[in-house]
Protein backbone atom coordinates (compact mmCIF):
# COMPACT_ATOMS: atom_id res chain seq x y z
CA UNK A 1 0.00 0.00 0.00
CA UNK A 2 1.04 3.49 -0.48
CA UNK A 3 0.71 6.57 2.07
CA UNK A 4 0.98 9.97 1.18
CA UNK A 5 2.61 12.06 4.28
CA UNK A 6 2.05 15.74 4.94
CA UNK A 7 4.91 17.55 7.12
CA UNK A 8 4.53 20.90 8.21
CA UNK A 9 8.09 22.16 8.48
CA UNK A 10 8.56 23.93 11.81
CA UNK A 11 12.21 24.07 11.76
CA UNK A 12 14.97 23.31 9.22
CA UNK A 13 17.92 21.88 9.77
CA UNK A 14 20.70 23.66 10.23
CA UNK A 15 24.05 21.85 9.08
CA UNK A 16 24.36 19.86 6.24
CA UNK A 17 25.07 16.99 8.80
CA UNK A 18 22.16 17.46 10.16
CA UNK A 19 19.83 17.46 7.36
CA UNK A 20 21.49 13.85 6.18
CA UNK A 21 21.42 12.61 9.53
CA UNK A 22 18.04 13.13 10.06
CA UNK A 23 16.68 12.02 6.91
CA UNK A 24 19.17 8.12 6.84
CA UNK A 25 17.71 8.09 10.46
CA UNK A 26 13.93 7.88 8.88
CA UNK A 27 15.26 5.82 6.06
CA UNK A 28 17.59 3.67 8.54
CA UNK A 29 14.73 2.63 10.52
CA UNK A 30 12.70 1.64 7.60
CA UNK A 31 12.27 -1.87 7.33
CA UNK A 32 10.26 -4.37 4.70
CA UNK A 33 6.84 -2.94 6.34
CA UNK A 34 7.59 0.53 5.70
CA UNK A 35 9.59 2.44 2.99
CA UNK A 36 10.15 6.02 2.50
CA UNK A 37 10.23 6.31 -1.21
CA UNK A 38 10.34 10.07 -2.47
CA UNK A 39 9.53 13.57 -1.41
CA UNK A 40 8.36 16.54 -2.59
CA UNK A 41 9.45 20.07 -1.06
CA UNK A 42 7.44 23.10 -1.15
CA UNK A 43 9.47 25.76 -0.14
CA UNK A 44 6.49 28.52 -0.30
CA UNK A 45 4.32 26.67 2.00
CA UNK A 46 7.16 24.73 4.14
CA UNK A 47 5.55 21.86 3.80
CA UNK A 48 7.22 17.91 2.80
CA UNK A 49 5.16 15.68 0.58
CA UNK A 50 6.31 12.44 1.18
CA UNK A 51 4.89 8.66 -0.14
CA UNK A 52 5.71 5.60 1.58
CA UNK A 53 5.43 2.06 0.82
CA UNK A 54 3.89 0.29 4.25
CA UNK A 55 2.01 -2.42 5.05
CA UNK A 56 -0.11 0.29 7.21
CA UNK A 57 0.21 3.74 8.45
CA UNK A 58 1.65 2.79 12.32
CA UNK A 59 4.61 1.09 10.48
CA UNK A 60 5.52 4.03 8.81
CA UNK A 61 5.58 6.10 11.92
CA UNK A 62 8.18 3.61 13.96
CA UNK A 63 10.99 5.43 11.21
CA UNK A 64 10.20 8.60 12.87
CA UNK A 65 11.95 9.66 16.48
CA UNK A 66 10.36 12.41 18.34
CA UNK A 67 12.74 14.93 17.43
CA UNK A 68 12.14 14.57 13.96
CA UNK A 69 8.84 15.33 14.19
CA UNK A 70 8.93 17.81 16.15
CA UNK A 71 11.10 19.66 13.45
CA UNK A 72 8.37 18.52 10.89
CA UNK A 73 5.21 17.79 12.57
CA UNK A 74 2.92 15.20 10.52
CA UNK A 75 -0.29 17.51 9.33
CA UNK A 76 -2.13 15.12 7.42
CA UNK A 77 -1.33 11.40 6.25
CA UNK A 78 -3.40 9.16 3.82
CA UNK A 79 -3.55 6.21 2.05
CA UNK A 80 -3.26 6.43 -1.97
CA UNK A 81 -3.65 4.68 -4.88
CA UNK A 82 -0.60 5.35 -7.53
CA UNK A 83 -1.14 5.95 -11.36
CA UNK A 84 1.20 6.18 -13.78
CA UNK A 85 0.44 8.29 -16.79
CA UNK A 86 2.53 5.53 -19.30
CA UNK A 87 -1.11 3.98 -19.22
CA UNK A 88 -2.57 6.53 -21.12
CA UNK A 89 -0.53 4.94 -23.88
CA UNK A 90 -2.33 2.76 -26.27
CA UNK A 91 1.22 0.98 -27.63
CA UNK B 1 31.14 29.81 -26.45
CA UNK B 2 32.93 27.58 -24.40
CA UNK B 3 35.14 29.07 -21.73
CA UNK B 4 38.08 27.16 -20.17
CA UNK B 5 37.03 25.43 -16.20
CA UNK B 6 37.18 27.22 -13.87
CA UNK B 7 38.74 30.26 -15.10
CA UNK B 8 37.87 33.89 -14.55
CA UNK B 9 36.39 34.31 -18.29
CA UNK B 10 33.83 31.17 -17.24
CA UNK B 11 33.05 33.18 -13.66
CA UNK B 12 32.48 35.99 -15.90
CA UNK B 13 30.74 34.43 -18.23
CA UNK B 14 28.09 32.89 -15.65
CA UNK B 15 28.07 36.40 -13.88
CA UNK B 16 26.81 37.99 -16.88
CA UNK B 17 24.33 35.56 -17.51
CA UNK B 18 23.17 35.54 -13.73
CA UNK B 19 22.55 39.01 -14.39
CA UNK B 20 20.62 38.96 -17.75
CA UNK B 21 18.41 35.47 -16.37
CA UNK B 22 14.49 36.64 -15.54
CA UNK B 23 14.23 33.38 -14.42
CA UNK B 24 17.44 33.63 -11.76
CA UNK B 25 16.47 37.06 -11.00
CA UNK B 26 12.58 36.05 -10.14
CA UNK B 27 14.00 33.13 -8.32
CA UNK B 28 16.67 34.19 -6.52
CA UNK B 29 14.89 38.08 -5.95
CA UNK B 30 15.10 37.78 -1.95
CA UNK B 31 18.66 36.05 -2.13
CA UNK B 32 21.06 37.18 0.43
CA UNK B 33 24.40 35.51 0.77
CA UNK B 34 27.82 35.16 -1.19
CA UNK B 35 29.14 31.81 -1.80
CA UNK B 36 32.61 30.64 -2.18
CA UNK B 37 32.76 27.36 -4.12
CA UNK B 38 36.12 25.72 -3.79
CA UNK B 39 37.08 23.48 -6.07
CA UNK B 40 39.85 20.97 -5.40
CA UNK B 41 42.23 19.54 -8.15
CA UNK B 42 41.53 15.58 -7.29
CA UNK B 43 43.94 14.60 -9.74
CA UNK B 44 41.31 13.95 -12.22
CA UNK B 45 42.51 16.73 -14.59
CA UNK B 46 45.37 17.15 -16.50
CA UNK B 47 45.12 21.02 -16.59
CA UNK B 48 43.49 21.75 -13.38
CA UNK B 49 46.41 20.88 -10.81
CA UNK B 50 45.75 23.61 -8.42
CA UNK B 51 42.85 24.02 -6.29
CA UNK B 52 40.70 27.37 -6.69
CA UNK B 53 38.25 29.25 -5.29
CA UNK B 54 35.55 31.06 -6.85
CA UNK B 55 33.70 33.94 -5.32
CA UNK B 56 30.10 35.03 -6.49
CA UNK B 57 28.38 38.06 -4.90
CA UNK B 58 24.98 37.12 -5.08
CA UNK B 59 22.30 39.58 -3.78
CA UNK B 60 18.25 40.01 -4.74
CA UNK B 61 19.02 38.21 -7.75
CA UNK B 62 22.01 39.81 -9.10
CA UNK B 63 25.62 38.68 -9.16
CA UNK B 64 27.60 41.99 -8.05
CA UNK B 65 31.44 40.53 -8.67
CA UNK B 66 33.18 37.70 -8.61
CA UNK B 67 36.34 36.90 -7.99
CA UNK B 68 38.57 33.54 -8.12
CA UNK B 69 41.56 32.81 -5.35
CA UNK B 70 43.95 30.08 -5.31
CA UNK B 71 43.82 29.24 -1.52
CA UNK B 72 47.45 28.16 -1.45
CA UNK B 73 48.78 31.77 -1.94
CA UNK B 74 45.39 33.80 -0.74
CA UNK B 75 43.43 33.86 1.64
CA UNK B 76 39.78 33.23 0.64
CA UNK B 77 36.71 35.41 1.98
CA UNK B 78 34.44 34.76 4.28
CA UNK B 79 30.79 34.02 2.59
CA UNK B 80 27.76 33.29 3.86
CA UNK B 81 28.03 29.60 1.86
CA UNK B 82 30.76 27.72 0.93
CA UNK B 83 30.73 24.68 -0.91
CA UNK B 84 33.51 22.16 -1.75
CA UNK B 85 33.71 19.38 -3.69
CA UNK B 86 36.49 17.46 -5.98
CA UNK B 87 37.21 19.17 -9.16
CA UNK B 88 35.28 15.79 -10.87
CA UNK B 89 32.10 15.88 -8.92
CA UNK B 90 31.79 20.11 -9.67
CA UNK B 91 32.22 19.11 -13.45
CA UNK B 92 29.35 16.02 -13.21
CA UNK B 93 27.26 18.76 -11.13
CA UNK B 94 28.06 21.75 -13.80
CA UNK B 95 27.13 19.30 -17.25
CA UNK B 96 24.19 17.70 -15.24
CA UNK B 97 25.23 14.37 -14.79
CA UNK B 98 24.85 14.63 -10.62
CA UNK B 99 22.01 16.13 -9.43
CA UNK B 100 23.02 19.44 -6.59
CA UNK B 101 20.64 17.90 -3.80
CA UNK B 102 21.69 14.33 -4.33
CA UNK B 103 25.70 15.84 -4.40
CA UNK B 104 24.79 17.37 -1.59
CA UNK B 105 23.21 14.65 0.63
CA UNK B 106 25.58 12.05 -0.59
CA UNK B 107 28.67 14.88 0.63
CA UNK B 108 30.01 14.58 -2.77
CA UNK B 109 29.40 18.79 -2.22
CA UNK B 110 29.99 19.89 1.29
CA UNK B 111 28.27 22.74 2.14
CA UNK B 112 29.17 25.26 4.86
CA UNK B 113 26.34 28.07 6.47
CA UNK B 114 23.05 28.17 7.42
CA UNK B 115 21.58 25.37 5.91
CA UNK B 116 17.96 26.27 6.78
CA UNK B 117 18.37 29.15 4.64
CA UNK B 118 19.28 26.95 1.86
CA UNK B 119 16.64 24.37 1.98
CA UNK B 120 14.39 27.42 2.45
CA UNK B 121 15.55 29.09 -0.87
CA UNK B 122 16.87 25.56 -2.60
CA UNK B 123 14.85 26.52 -5.72
CA UNK B 124 17.50 29.62 -5.86
CA UNK B 125 19.91 27.23 -5.83
CA UNK B 126 18.73 24.58 -8.29
CA UNK B 127 18.10 27.84 -10.54
CA UNK B 128 21.65 28.81 -10.25
CA UNK B 129 23.08 25.28 -11.14
CA UNK B 130 20.94 25.40 -14.25
CA UNK B 131 22.23 29.19 -15.05
CA UNK B 132 25.81 27.47 -14.11
CA UNK B 133 24.91 24.48 -16.94
CA UNK B 134 24.11 26.89 -19.15
CA UNK B 135 27.87 28.79 -19.51
CA UNK B 136 29.81 25.92 -21.51
CA UNK B 137 33.14 24.57 -20.37
CA UNK B 138 35.83 23.96 -22.83
CA UNK B 139 36.42 20.14 -22.94
CA UNK B 140 38.85 19.07 -20.91
CA UNK B 141 36.68 16.61 -18.88
CA UNK B 142 38.22 14.37 -16.00
CA UNK B 143 39.85 11.47 -16.46
CA UNK B 144 38.16 9.80 -13.56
Amino acid sequence: MHFLLVHQIQQYPTSQDEWIETWRGIQRRGSDDARWLHSFLDTQAGKLYCEWEANDFESIMKCFDPETLAMAPLEYQSEIVFFDTAWLEED
Amino acid sequence: MAYPFPSKEWLDALCGLLNQDARYQEVARNWEGDMVVIIEADGTSETYTATKALYLDLWHGACRSVRIYLPSSEEIPEAAFSLKAPFANIIKIFTGELDPVQAMLTRRLQVQGNMAYMLRNIPVVLDFVRCCRLVEIEESLPSG
